[in-house]
């Protein structure tokens, strides 16, 4: 038998797994001795703080060093809501007790503590994320840890909240082996679902190359911020089951330590790869046990070993430094051990020759112009890129843009996406004004783009890379991607099967479970064409698209680029600097220089034009 | 005796930017890369001062190896090179600037006459002589770029695009003093898109075409070559 | 607030902020270079007071040896750190390096945890009694160790900007920070510049040790962490990169720190927090510092 959809496939093996998992945690609970039934919660707490925390770091790839604060925030915030009114009053140290909402603050359910406790956490990543995402790179990791140390900070001053540095001894231990693993069970699947959706691939595709999400239709804003809120939500779940498997709360349980275990965590194991958490969180969390050992005194075959207290985190420093050094993937790099890869694709049928196998495309406006530039201006500094641009783009043509290195064609063409606000002019698309729109506007317009060094998401398969493209065609929400709503299942086939006909028909279908990056170069051209067309364009750009080709890719890519134009009834909008290339597909062709348009015509026209041929060849002699 | 390049590659990762180069670069001589952008030129000029280390295939300076050799060792080797977009350090005063081209030297009188002789060259730089270098002009800054690699005293000189981005006055100026440069018996290298000035200066011309060499011959040759001009605009 | 109250708190300010500079220079000299936050920067600092400590009161050096050595022994721990754990990760990318230098970090302090045990151990010894007193200017007293503390970090940084500003090194180092490539074709060995520019700023970090250990004379494992963020915080206000604004950032820092709790004494718990509020405020107000580089 075989199976006709990939998610219908994983929902079985889930569901296997899950009867495994019930399983095994049986046979923890009736063979292994209590102490290590702790230790088993224990490392199911880590995987869940450390999936949340592969979110925001691995798979959306924002260095932020703050998980501390979001466990800190799910523990007190779950605690709180358990512990009885009169217990807070008794234990408060301060002299005025806690706040009356302190004590008031009271839920029913563990359950719902726990999910509340995630939501605070949560909502501090929503206010933070506004300040930590104007930031980038090093300064988010810094920001991030700024957050946290603030909120320990908090931890020990705000005393009528948290009881200060005494904390708060004595909580219910309601976590069990059971709801610790049935939870990270939840979180393992659903933030796998996630992964897999659109949203998911949105967030990788941001880690990938920010500019080129950003040119498939996606607000990096927004998914980062997704991402975070997220990613603080299960910190902030593993936190409140973390204080009542210990029982206490104490600030110096949330310092910049916890952060950087967590970081070995992920790390081990693999940033960007959910089995890789929960791998990194199983070997971290045992072989901390197992470490246990060297410091403690043992006599080894007549030697006396006195043991030594903390040679742990020495060890554990060390293997970070290791990893990076000769393994800076971790276990399982960005791999997932997935039901897919477990069981092999051949269980799977081919999808279907469905009737949406034509991509979804955006309705192109009869008009004289699509595209219609008029006096656009751009500066850097003092330096005048572009000046006073006039361009008029007939609709059905493919429109050369060329000139010599330097002339301000890649400028132009950041300025139509929305990469650079022009300083002066109008650029008019279908009659909609395009300035000072952001790229994730203006590419669900129907304005498609590739970049001149090529720009793909190179550890993103091939037919993730084309499902990134139609990102803006997506059918489902953030919730149904959660929740593995029907909706969701069935519009992640339907896309599936398309971008799967649609490589096949640009004879890139045997390689679409490849990752982009080990393409050769001359497929990753193509590809990046693929994948902008697959946003359903009316306005293809292409900047250098034969860049780096030898004399017969180019003329086979020329072709391609012919025959899609054909295919899709597209306008095309192509630049160049070497002018023998776009000869034969290209008509009219523009040519500037130096910021300014010199000549417009045929390509013969342009080619025996004096202007044109002194930008290419220079002139002058030596005086 | 002279600089050869012998079957030289090149790559960024999995682009490959130089694809079997031999270049014969007699001592005394001027010789020009022409060739359309991404046509490897200045590729080719990195990978023999080792600034891309992803290459093979054999850089012999009098007979002797430098493929193994770090950018600095081939600069203390005796060659120097002028960057495109000539990179001068914005942060730097020019006096400083040039100082940075004579770091490897430690003979501070020979240091104190190259200065005097290269302000000769380029009194506009004396002028300017404590300004910082980003504050010059486009075609100031081009010239300390060139003054700043002949502090190293070098008897190769690698050129890279000298007039890129300058008016045509500029460019003039540039390539009067180039050929000073090489009446002083300097032997050049010169990358440029400006076929007809470099062809002008030069000795003898290579043209390249996606990694390789397309053509080759006297500049003289090459200037009224119809190939030359086809390599750049294609059929006309 | 007495005047003898206002002009300590002033010493007070200007040698704490004078001890962030110390150490920003080290971060921001290495940012500028190798675009690295150095992590284990910090940690320095506590490198440099332990062996002092260890060498003139566990093995009897002669005080000023034992400063002297603790410094070298700092510079050699940075250069060697460097070759080890940086160098190796030159052209991977970014990220690897500071997950490594966060590592670097923690091997540091773990080790000094398991060779010194965590319990804290008085630097007193390490002070001279002339030092410990009091001086007396008309109606004014105020301590004589922040006299001194302000008097070696002047010294130190005058060194400092000396050879960033008038050796060839020096130039080397602000030349690099700029044009890594292109300061290679100027004949520099880059691995050169960048070991000398370790050694540069550990040897300020064992200083600023040193000092830190005089004034708050309790070492620990773990003391070099805060004031190692903070003088990056520094580092950052001042605009990363940017020496100068090292030292501006870390004088200003230093003189909020001290100034905002004695003006406002119910915000003294949150000292440690202050520094992050301005780094934020920064980052957003001005995202390149105040002396801003083009670093991005």
């Amino acid at each position: 038998m075989r199976i006709t959809s990939e998610l219908y496939l994983r929902l079985i093996v889930t569901l296997i797994l899950f009867l495994l998992l019930l399983g095994i945690l049986r046979w923890v609970e009736t063979r292994v001795n209590p102490y290590w039934v702790q230790i088993t919660t224990l490392a199911g707490i880590y995987v869940i703080m450390a999936v949340g925390y592969n979110l925001i770091n691995g798979i959306c790839g924002q260095f932020a060093l703050g998980p501390n604060a979001f466990v800190a925030l799910g523990a007190y915030a779950t605690s709180l809501a358990l512990l009885p009114s009169e217990e807070k009053i008794q234990t408060f140290v301060h002299p005025a007790g806690p706040y009356p909402w302190v004590v008031q603050w009271h839920l029913p359910n563990f359950y719902l503590a726990l999910c509340v406790g995630g939501l605070v956490a949560a909502f501090h990543a929503l206010l933070m994320s506004i300040p930590v995402f104007q930031t980038r790179g090093d300064y988010l990791a810094i920001v991030t840890l700024g957050f946290g140390e603030i909120v320990r900070t908090l931890l020990v001053n705000a005393e009528r909240i948290t009881n200060g540095a005494t904390g708060i001894k004595g909580l219910p231990p309601y976590t069990t082996l059971w709801n610790t693993w049935i939870i990270t069970f939840l979180c393992i699947v659903l933030t796998a679902g996630l992964n897999k959706s659109t949203f998911g691939r949105a967030m990788k595709a941001i880690r990938e190359d920010e500019d080129a999400a950003e040119a498939m239709g996606i607000s990096p804003r927004w998914y980062k911020t997704l991402a975070f809120t997220l990613s603080a939500f299960w910190l902030g779940v593993g936190g409140g089951l973390l204080a009542h498997h210990l029982t206490t709360l104490d600030p110096k349980q949330f310092t910049f330590f916890l952060t950087f275990n967590l970081l070995v965590v992920i790390v081990l194991g693999g940033l960007g790869s959910i089995t890789g958490s929960i791998s990194g969180a199983l070997i971290f969390v045992y072989l901390n046990e197992v470490l246990r050992t060297i410091e403690e005194p043992h006599t080894l075959f007549g030697w006396e070993y006195v043991g030594i207290p903390g040679l742990r985190s020495v060890v554990f420093a060390f293997l970070l430094i290791i990893i990076m050094l000769f393994r800076s993937r971790g276990i399982t790099g960005r791999a997932e051990i997935s039901p897919v890869t477990l069981l092999g694709r051949r269980w799977l049928a081919k999808p279907k020759p469905a009737a949406s196998s034509t991509l979804p495309r955006i309705k192109a406006k009869e008009l004289p112009y699509i595209l219609s530039i008029s006096g656009v201006t751009k500066k850097f500094g003092g330096v005048v890129a572009v000046k006073e641009m006039d361009l008029k783009v007939t609709p059905g043509k493919i429109h050369g843009l060329i000139g010599p290195n330097g002339a301000g064609k890649t400028t132009l063409f950041n300025v139509i996406s929305g990469f650079y606000r022009p300083d002066a002019g109008k650029i008019l698309f279908q009659n909609i004004l395009l300035n000072g729109k952001r790229p994730y506007h203006i590419t669900p317009l129907g304005i498609a783009r590739t970049f001149q060094n090529i720009r793909l998401f190179p550890e993103l398969s091939v037919l993730e890379n084309v499902m990134v493209g139609m990102h803006i065609h997506r059918r489902y929400s953030v919730w149904d991607a959660l929740l593995w709503s029907p909706r969701f299942l069935s519009g992640e086939e339907k896309m599936r099967a398309m971008s799967l006909r649609y490589l096949e028909q640009l004879g890139l279908g045997e390689l679409a479970f490849q990752p982009a990056g080990s393409l050769p170069y001359g497929l990753q051209r193509k590809l990046e064409i693929a994948r902008a067309l697959s946003s359903g364009p009316v306005l293809l750009l292409l900047d250098e698209p034969a860049a780096g080709l030898n004399p017969a890719e180019t003329l086979e890519l020329m072709q391609f680029i012919r025959s899609i134009q054909e295919m899709y009834n597209l306008t095309i909008l192509l630049i160049e600097h070497d002018m023998r290339v776009i000869m034969g597909i290209c008509e009219p062709v523009s040519v500037m220089d130096s910021g300014v348009k010199i000549a417009e015509g045929t390509p013969k026209e342009v080619q025996s034009n004096p202007a044109v041929i002194q930008a290419y060849l220079g002139g002058g002699k030596v005086t | 005796m002279g600089l050869q390049i012998k079957d030289l590659f090149a790559s960024y990762g999995a682009i490959r930017a130089v694809k079997g180069i031999s270049l014969e670069i007699p001592e005394g001589s001027c010789v020009c890369l022409i060739g359309a952008n991404g046509a490897g030129k200045t590729s080719t000029l990195r990978a023999i001062m080792g600034l891309i280390r992803d290459r093979k295939g054999e850089i012999l300076l009098d007979g002797q190896s430098l493929i193994r050799c770090k950018p600095y060792e081939v600069v203390r080797k005796g060659i120097a090179m002028v960057p495109e977009g000539r990179h001068i350090f914005p942060n730097l005063t020019v006096e400083d600037n040039l100082k940075m081209g004579a770091y490897f030297r430690t003979n501070s009188v020979e240091i104190q006459s190259d200065l005097e002789r290269v302000f000769q060259l380029f009194p506009r730089l004396k002028e300017r002589i404590y300004q910082l270098g980003g504050t010059l002009s486009g075609g100031e800054q081009q010239m300390l770029a060139v003054a700043r690699a002949l502090m190293a005293r070098p008897r190769y000189l690698l050129l890279d695009e000298p007039s890129l981005g300058l008016s045509p006055i500029l460019v003039q100026a540039i390539y009067y003093h180039i050929q000073q440069i090489r009446q002083q018996g300097i032997t050049l290298l010169l990358v440029e898109q400006n076929a007809r000035m470099a062809l002008e200066v030069s000795d003898y011309g290579y043209v390249l075409e996606t990694g390789k060499i397309y053509l080759q011959g006297n500049s003289s040759e090459l200037s009224n070559n119809p190939d030359v001009q086809k390599a750049y605009l294609g059929e006309t | 607030m007495t005047l003898t109250d206002l002009v300590q708190q002033l010493l007070n300010a200007i040698s704490l902020g004078g001890l962030y500079a110390l150490v920003a220079i080290g971060y921001t000299q290495v940012y500028g270079i190798i675009r690295l936050i150095n992590f284990a920067h910090g940690d320095l600092l506590m490198v440099g007071a332990y062996m002092a400590l260890l060498l003139f009161a566990s093995a009897h050096f002669p005080w000023l040896l034992s400063l002297f050595l603790a410094l070298f022994i700092t510079c050699m721990a940075a250069i060697l750190m460097e070759r080890v754990a940086y160098r190796p990760l030159r052209y991977a990318p970014r990220i690897s390096l500071l997950i490594t230098a966060i590592g670097v970090s923690f091997f540091l302090e773990s080790g000094a945890t398991v060779l010194f045990t965590g319990v804290p151990r008085s630097f007193l010894t390490m002070i001279p009694k002339m030092w410990r007193g009091q001086w007396k200017i008309g109606e004014i007293t105020f301590p004589t160790l922040s006299f001194i503390t302000i008097a070696v970090i002047v010294i130190s940084l005058m060194f400092t900007f000396w050879v960033i500003f008038r050796t060839k090194t020096g130039l080397a180092m602000r030349a690099i920070a700029r044009d890594f490539e292109t300061t290679m074709l100027m004949g520099v060995d880059a691995n050169r510049i960048i070991s000398l520019t370790f050694a540069l700023g550990s040897t300020l970090a064992a200083i600023g040790g040193i000092l830190w250990a005089m004034r708050f004379p309790q070492i620990f494992p773990l003391m070099g962490v805060l004031p190692g963020l903070k003088a990056f915080i520094a580092a950052v206000i001042g605009g990363i990169g940017n020496v100068l604004g090292a030292a501006l950032g870390g004088f200003l820092l230093g003189i909020l720190e001290i100034l905002i709790p004695a003006f406002w004494p119910e915000l003294s718990g949150y000292r440690d927090a202050i520094a992050f509020f301005i780094l934020i405020i920064i980052l957003l107000w001005k995202p390149k510092g105040l002396l801003g580089s083009t670093v991005e």
